[in-house]
This record gives C-alpha cells, sequence and structure tokens, in this order.
C-alpha cells in the first residue's frame, strides 16, 4: 500500500477502451501488460502497487505498435497533408485535447511542435508523426488521470471513467470546456446521458465480473472423468448465464437487491439448462427460463456463481462462505495463518462434504473464524462442483442446513434459497452492493470518513423503485464522486 | 503450527492457466520474435539458506495471478511476470533422510535424494549437474558454482552441510569463493565480441530514445497534485522510463551479449561486511559467464547451510543461524535477512535482463532456480519449501503462482530436468519420483 492516489493509472480496460476510442485500436494491446495488483478485488485499485518495469515495456511496446499501425493512413489521421500550413499543429491540438482529456496548454502545443520540428528535420513526416503519437501514448498525461482534480476536465474524465471504463467523449470535453460542468444538475444531465449509451452497460457488467471475480470462470478446470459435461464451451455458457442476468435485472428490470437475489428466472441455453436439469430448451441460443423455485433464484444459485465459488471438484462450503462474507455482506475475513494455508480437511473415503468440514469445528485454532464462513458455506451443500442440484452425497442425503453467526447471534436457514431470502430482505446487502461500486468507482477501498456518503449511497438501493442505476446516478452526482473539499451546487 | 497429517490435504486449484505473453520487446528491436531456440538455454541455481518465515514469504490470494508477494518476495514485484511461484511443494524425501536437518536438506534440495549414512552426502546428482551433462559439451565450462560467504562453518568440501551441487551419488562440487580466481579462470584472454555487423536498427531506436527523452519531459509538466503515494508511484514509473531509454543504447554500435568484465577489485571475502560487495561482483561474473557462453549451467550460493555469518551491514549482532532458531526462533529478523537476499535475486534478475539476445534477453533465455534448504526456519520444515523459479527460457510459463498441494519436489526437479533435454522419467529418490510436475513448462 502507498497511500490514496491523486492520479490514477489507467487500468488494462480503460486503456484498451481508450485507445479504441482514440484510435480505432480493436487489437486490445493492454492485454500483454502485467495484472493489475489488487488489495479490495478491483483492478481500478490504484493504491496497491507502483508500475513496474514490464508495465513500462509494456506501453512502450503498444504506443510504438499503435503509432506504427496509425500513421500508415497519415492524412486520414491528421485530416490534412501534413505539410500543409498549420496541419500538424492542428492535429496537436486536436488529438492532443482527446488523448490528454484537456485542452492543451500555449506551451504544451509549442513544446510538440518543437519536437516535430526537430524529427522532421531528420526523418520524413509520417516518421515524424509516428514519434509525435509515440510521445502522447507514454505521456503519463496519457496514461494518468486526476482523480481528486477539481477542474472541470478531471470530472469530465472522472465521469467517463466510472460510468464507461474509457476516454471522454468530444461532448463531455466540449462540456467541460464550455463550462456545462459547473453543477450537479449539469453533471446529472451528461451522466445520464453516458448511462444511455452501451458503453455504460459494458463497464456496469466489467464491475460485475469483478464484483463477483467471475474471471476465474475462464480458467476453472474440473476432472473430465467426474463431470465429462464440464467443457471449455461450458465456461463461456456460465459466464454468459451471469452476465445474460445482469444486464436484464439492471437495464430491462428494476435493477434493484431483491430482484438481483431473488429473481425466479434466469438465462441459458440447451447445454447450460442440462445442467439445470430443466428439459425444454433446445440449442445453443440463450433464453429467458424460469426457475424451480424450490431449488433456485437470482444470483447465488446461478451455475455460474457456483462454479465460481468451488475450487475444485468438490463442494467448498469455505469457499463459498468467504465469497458470501465478502462479496454480499462486505466483511473482511483475515487470512488463516500461512503455516495452515489453505488446507481443506482430507477426511475419510464416503463423508460427505459436511462431514469433512466439520473438522474445523473440532479444532479449536480454526473453530471461531469458520463458523462464520463455513455457517454460511453449508448452505450450498444441495450444489456440487458444477452447479448442479443434488440431493445426496456418496450417498448420504444432504444437509444443507446453515447459519449466519454475528456479533448479536446467529440466523439459521435451510439452502441457498432461504438464505437469498434472508440477504435480499436485509437492507445491509444494499448498502453492501453500493460500497462495492463505490470501491471500484474511487479506486480505494472506502475509509471511515465515508460513511456518510456510503450511508446515502446504500439508501438509493433500499428505496422502491430504485436500482443500480440509480446507484451509479446517485454517486456521480454526490459529494463523494466530486473533489473533496469541493462540493458542486 | 505444525498442520496435522490428517489436515494435509491441498485444495485443489483450477489447474488451467492465463498465461499471459510477455510484453512484445520486439518493437524494441524491430524484429519479430525469434524463436527462441535460437539463443543457448541457461540454467542457473540460487541458494540462500535458512528457509523462510511462511506468513512473509508465501503469497497470499488464491488465484494464480492475482497473488499478492508479502514482504520477504516483494523485491520480486517488479519481476512479477517473470517469475512462477511454485508454493506449497513438499521436500518429502528429506523426511526419510538421516542426519543434521540442514544437512539433510542442503542434499535433498536439488538432487531429490537422501544422504547416503547419516551426515554423508546425497545419493545422488542435483539438478544442475544433470542438465550440465546434457548441454555441457557446448561450452568451455559445462557448470560454475559461484560462492559468496562459505563456508561459513567447519567441514570445508568434506561436510554435506556445505554442498548443495553433486556431480553423482556423493560426488559434492563445492563453489568457488575467490572472485579474482575465478574471473582468471573465465574471462582471462577472452575479448569482448565486435558487435555483428552494423546495427540495422540503430536509427530506430535512436528515434526510441528520442521519443523517451521527449517523454521523460511531459513528467516535469505533469503537474496535477500529487499525494505521497502518487510521487512514489510516479517516481518509479519515470525511474523506469529512464533505464529503458538507457538500455536503447547510446553507442549506435551493433548488438553484443557478452561484455567481458573488467577484473574485480580486491576484497577481503572473509570479512562479512563485504557480503554486498562480493554478492554483486559474483552476480556480475556469473552474468557475464552466461553472456559469453561460457557455461550454460551455474549456481550462486549465498553461504553454506549452517549460516554462522554475521550481517553487521544490516544491524545485526548474531549470526543468521541465530535468527533461525539457535537463539530462538526470530520471525520479525529473519525476514530483513530473507528479503536481503531476495533483493540480490532481484539483482541477478536484472542483470541478465539487461543482456540483451536479439529481441529477448539473457534472463527470457534462461531459467533461475531460487532454492534453500528448509522451509519453517524454526522448524527446519520440510513443507511448502520456499522455491520459485524465473525467466523464461525453455517456454517456463512465468507470471504465475501454482499451488502444489504438498507433491514432492521431485516433480519439480524432473520438469526443470525435461525442459533441457534430459530424458529421465524420474528424478531422485526411487520412492518420490513420480513423473513430472505439469505447467511449469509449456
Amino acid at each position: 500500500m502507498l497511500g490514496p492516489a491523486l492520479v490514477r493509472r489507467l487500468t488494462r480496460y480503460e486503456y484498451n477502451n481508450t485507445v479504441n476510442a482514440l484510435l480505432r485500436d480493436t487489437t486490445a494491446p493492454a492485454q500483454t501488460f502485467p495484472p493489475e495488483p489488487s488489495t479490495n478485488g478491483y483492478d481500478t485499485d490504484s493504491t496497491a502497487s507502483a508500475p513496474s518495469r514490464i508495465l513500462i515495456d509494456g506501453y512502450h511496446g503498444a504506443a510504438n505498435g499503435l503509432a506504427e499501425h496509425v500513421v500508415t493512413d497519415l492524412n486520414g489521421l491528421l485530416g490534412c497533408a501534413p505539410e500543409a500550413p498549420g496541419c500538424i499543429s492542428s492535429f496537436i491540438q486536436g488529438f492532443g485535447t482527446k488523448a490528454y482529456r484537456h485542452t492543451l496548454s500555449t506551451t504544451e502545443v509549442q513544446n510538440f511542435q518543437t519536437f516535430y520540428d526537430t524529427q522532421r528535420a531528420t526523418f520524413d513526416a509520417p516518421t515524424s508523426v509516428r514519434m509525435l503519437l509515440e510521445v502522447f501514448l507514454q505521456s503519463p498525461k496519457f496514461l494518468y488521470r486526476s482523480a481528486d482534480g477539481a477542474d472541470a476536465f478531471d470530472t469530465a474524465s472522472r465521469l467517463s471513467y466510472t460510468l464507461w471504463g474509457s476516454m471522454p467523449d468530444d461532448a463531455l470535453l466540449a462540456a467541460a470546456r464550455g463550462g456545462q460542468l459547473a453543477t450537479k444538475a449539469q453533471v446529472g444531465a451528461e451522466a445520464s446521458r453516458l448511462m444511455a449509451d452501451p458503453k455504460a452497460k459494458l463497464q456496469l457488467s466489467h464491475f460485475q465480473t469483478q464484483w463477483l471475480g467471475l474471471d476465474v470462470l475462464a480458467v476453472a478446470q474440473r476432472d473430465a472423468a467426474t463431470f465429462p459435461e464440464f467443457t471449455q464451451e461450458m465456461s463461456g455458457f456460465y459466464q454468459q448465464e451471469m452476465s445474460a442476468f445482469w444486464n436484464d435485472v439492471v437495464w430491462n428490470g428494476p435493477g434493484d437487491v431483491k430482484t438481483l437475489l431473488t429473481a425466479p428466472y434466469s438465462f441459458m441455453n440447451q447445454k447450460l439448462a442440462a445442467i439445470y436439469g430443466i428439459a425444454g430448451v433446445t440449442g445453443d441460443t440463450f433464453q429467458k427460463v424460469t426457475l424451480d423455485p424450490t431449488q433456485r433464484m437470482g444470483l447465488l444459485t446461478q451455475a455460474g456463481l457456483l462454479v465460481r465459488m468451488t475450487p475444485a471438484n468438490r463442494s467448498n462450503p469455505v469457499t463459498r462462505g468467504k465469497l458470501i462474507r465478502t462479496r454480499f455482506m462486505c466483511e473482511t475475513l483475515p487470512d488463516p495463518p500461512a503455516s495452515v494455508n489453505r488446507v481443506e480437511p482430507a477426511g475419510e473415503p464416503g463423508q460427505t462434504t459436511r462431514e469433512r468440514f466439520a473438522a474445523h469445528e473440532a479444532t479449536p485454532s480454526c473453530a471461531a473464524c469458520h463458523a462464520l464462513i463455513d455457517g454460511i458455506g453449508f448452505g450450498f451443500e444441495n450444489y456440487d462442483a458444477i452447479g448442479k442440484w443434488r440431493t445426496t452425497e456418496n450417498g448420504k442425503p444432504i444437509d444443507a442446513s446453515g447459519q449466519i453467526v454475528s456479533d448479536t447471534g446467529s440466523i439459521p436457514f435451510v439452502g441457498a434459497v432461504e438464505l437469498a431470502n434472508l440477504l435480499a430482505t436485509n437492507p445491509k446487502t444494499g448498502d453492501c452492493l453500493a460500497k462495492q461500486w463505490f470501491t471500484f468507482a474511487l479506486g480505494r477501498s472506502a475509509r471511515p470518513e465515508d460513511s456518510c456518503v456510503l450511508k446515502d449511497l446504500g439508501a438509493v438501493l433500499s428505496s422502491q423503485g430504485l436500482g443500480v442505476r440509480d446507484l451509479v446516478l446517485t454517486h456521480a452526482t454526490s459529494d463523494a464522486f466530486a473533489a473533496p473539499g469541493y462540493s458542486l451546487p | 503450527m505444525t498442520v496435522s497429517p490428517k489436515l494435509r490435504r491441498r485444495m485443489l486449484l483450477g489447474a488451467a492457466s492465463v498465461c499471459l505473453p510477455l510484453p512484445f520487446l520486439e518493437m524494441l528491436w524491430g524484429a519479430k520474435a525469434q524463436a527462441q531456440a535460437a539463443s543457448p538455454q541457461r540454467f542457473v541455481v540460487v541458494y540462500a539458506p535458512g528457509g523462510a518465515v511462511p506468513e512473509l514469504w508465501n503469497p497470499t490470494g488464491t488465484g494464480e495471478t492475482d497473488h499478492v508477494l508479502p514482504s520477504v518476495l516483494a523485491p520480486l514485484e517488479p519481476w512479477r511476470q517473470k517469475v512462477l511461484i511454485t508454493q506449497d511443494l513438499g521436500m518429502k524425501v528429506a523426511e526419510i533422510s538421516q542426519g543434521n536437518a540442514h544437512a539433510v536438506g542442503s542434499g535433498a534440495m536439488l538432487t531429490g535424494q537422501i544422504l547416503q549414512g547419516n551426515d554423508g552426502f546425497a545419493d545422488g546428482p542435483s539438478v544442475d549437474q544433470v542438465i550440465a551433462k546434457t548441454v555441457g559439451s557446448a561450452t568451455r565450462f559445462a557448470s560454475r558454482e559461484f560462492g559468496v560467504s562459505w563456508p561459513t562453518g567447519g567441514g570445508g568440501n568434506g561436510s554435506s552441510l556445505n554442498i548443495i551441487n553433486y556431480a553423482g551419488p556423493a560426488q559434492p562440487v563445492p563453489p568457488s569463493v575467490d572472485p579474482s580466481k575465478i574471473f582468471r579462470e573465465i574471462f582471462s584472454g577472452l575479448s569482448t565480441p565486435a558487435p555483428v555487423g552494423p546495427d540495422p536498427m540503430a536509427a530506430l531506436r535512436a528515434q526510441r530514445r528520442s521519443v523517451l527523452d521527449r517523454v521523460i519531459s511531459e513528467f516535469t509538466t505533469f503537474n496535477s497534485t500529487l499525494g505521497a503515494g502518487d510521487k512514489v508511484r510516479l517516481d518509479a514509473h519515470l525511474q523506469h522510463v529512464r533505464d529503458l531509454e538507457m538500455s536503447l543504447g547510446g553507442t549506435g554500435g551493433g548488438v553484443t551479449t557478452c561484455t567481458v568484465p573488467t577484473a574485480p577489485a580486491s576484497v577481503d571475502i572473509n570479512d562479512d561486511n563485504s557480503q554486498p560487495e562480493v554478492a554483486k561482483i559474483m552476480t556480475a561474473l556469473l552474468v557475464m559467464a552466461l553472456a559469453c557462453d561460457q557455461t550454460r549451467v551455474a549456481s550462486l550460493v549465498f553461504a553454506d547451510s549452517i549460516a554462522f555469518h554475521h550481517f553487521p551491514f544490516l544491524g545485526f549482532t548474531e549470526n543468521y543461524h541465530a535468527y533461525q532458531h539457535d537463539k530462538g526462533y526470530q520471525p520479525n529478523s529473519l525476514a530483513i535477512l530473507e528479503r536481503w537476499h531476495t533483493e540480490r535475486l532481484a539483482d541477478l534478475l536484472k542483470a541478465m535482463e539487461d543482456v540483451k539476445e536479439g529481441p529477448v534477453s539473457l534472463l527470457d533465455n534462461s531459467v533461475v532456480l531460487s532454492v534453500s534448504e528448509i522451509s519453517h526456519p524454526e522448524e527446519h520444515g520440510t513443507t511448502m519449501m520456499p522455491f520459485l523459479l524465473a525467466g523464461g527460457g525453455n517456454k517456463l510459463r512465468a507470471g504465475r503462482r501454482m499451488l502444489c498441494q504438498d507433491v514432492p519436489h521431485n516433480k519439480l526437479l524432473l520438469s526443470i530436468a525435461n525442459a533441457f533435454g534430459s530424458t529421465a522419467t524420474t528424478f531422485g529418490h526411487p520412492d518420490y519420483n513420480s513423473g513430472p510436475l505439469a505447467g511449469v513448462f509449456g
């Protein structure tokens, strides 16, 4: 941890979106950059580490590749012939404003012009323009954005990177230039405009992926003999289902916590429906399907999340309980002592998962923490390692009774459906989702002084008829979104 | 804390992997990456005694790439994409080997074998020597072993406490410790080869340097309000840009990988205060021995396993072993000492990275194996061994952390030997030689 960031480095996702918007690049060069280290599960955590040499090499390689590509159509890029009077200067101003996300100062323009003229004395125009682009794309003014600045251009970047994960479009930059981001109403109007763009849908989907850690699905593996249906193709379907459900609830539905957790439907194709044991779904196309309400409802019982919460071939109350505790209840769990790290009770042949994990309860040094974790995780015992419903394990009936242990006592429940209902009716679940968005959007974990803002944001999700989109818009016009010490009228 | 064997079952983690490609340095050189096989592949062992405080060595997190490096490994953060941590390997064979735990570990870690008798020498060849037999005939030296503080206890070449490299059963290969002598042996009479032809990329590299020069100026006008953390991050960023500019070279000559070093200055190798200097010299000699293709197999031995040497330059009054357990387990002090060794490992990686071999680096053409003879310093641990690999040679799948579920480390040794062309199907003691470790090379 190096302290909070007042400037934030673009994430790989933001970098790819930005060069796509700026240069129409579709190669996503940031895929070769090292993954963002994170202390809170979100790639936006810009406090976690200093940039590495490998990242800087990555920026270098990407800048060179991008620049080399776009100068192949030099006149298209410049909009004029390079030798035409004023052509380069107007390109520097126009392109620079976009790349740096603010109007360039006279000095900045002059510096670039001098650089260009110097190169042009030795090299041809395409080479000189290419070098110009390489500077822009490796400059800190491109790679970092001000997180706390009070300038209208900072506000514009904050809006676009929060709502789109990308650079401001021309209209947003024009609003900043024209003083149209000076009041909460004006910021709110721009936020609403941005939310109507398909980029916002992608960004909220990106948030969902990180909130629930769904990247893991792409690399999840299962023993082929035990789970022949778990193929590479299937892991894509798991992701598709979760994404389709999220998009439907957030963009076509109320987007509220209750629907996310208790919706009686989901989306699947034939192969995925087979995992659910649902008949009548044919073909590869995803369709809306009604679920058996005794077995499934909402996010928690989706096969993708169950696979995400299960690290290997057997159900695991620890990883399942941990995800609920950390991502739906926003609790911090200490890592196990390193000397017992990642030790799963081996148990005896023929035991159920529940019997195996009873070792935690029987071991005093494990019991206290694992009551919190396993107590919830046991509620998912009806689902196997690929998310299939089961009523027996090793010939023994499943016991899916669990409990939510807290300081004030414990709430017993049976099965994930009941757990989902309990979470859906607890206002703290909305507070937690709001906190997740806050953490993602601000690029840092919440601090004690954020409690008022978090309360306001959580209240949105407790309000009748309001959902995730309202949360995003409320946050965008809140004081937490504006620079510290500034409050827009 | 000791874990009962009954609980020693590791969670299976998705074994598949997103293997991130290395950043495409070929843009630096304007050439497509040549087939890796075109450059010789090297193997380097780095050994620092004394194990590792588990809480401060073992990465946290559950994923393959999202692991967090604790303080002892933190110096490797910049090398994250070129490091493969083989976490939770077991060194089973040490549990059936007879003798001092440090001798047992020293013998077992590279051979996968027990000691002969009680405290005898290891009963088989070490992986570096197996590789030296496979690739060593191509170079003047089949292998070279470099010692920094060696030996710190008694017994010299005759004690299994002091030996990690073995040419065969009970055939110790002790390290060389005299920098001047090593220099003479390896580099005497050699001269830096002339660049191969004019550098066709000289103009492009000059352009890249001009660009980076301008980028560096951009930092001076990046005048946003910065917090203390921002300053640290941006300073690091700027320094990397400067290093990058430097690495593009200023001479305009061709590409040379081998630069014959100058003779090392005289240094008192018996003075513990000289360790940093000796480590620096040995690292430089080792890297150039590889770069000049005098050998393709090398070991950097920081000390022998009894570790009776001191670290006065870090402010410690007792010898290294004292902090492990001789005077009570002192994890906070150990963490500083262990981290010092990690920093030296990072120095080695940097020196190897700085040697460019066509579109990649010497490091990319190497496999570096970093080991210690025990895990938990107090318990002489034989589980959760603090082993890691670095580099990119032989398609090492770096940039990841593997959770190895307490499988015998013999599997890793076999995989490495196989990667360098050995056709062996087992490695080390017959009880623990069940095939290679999947996922290391690919």
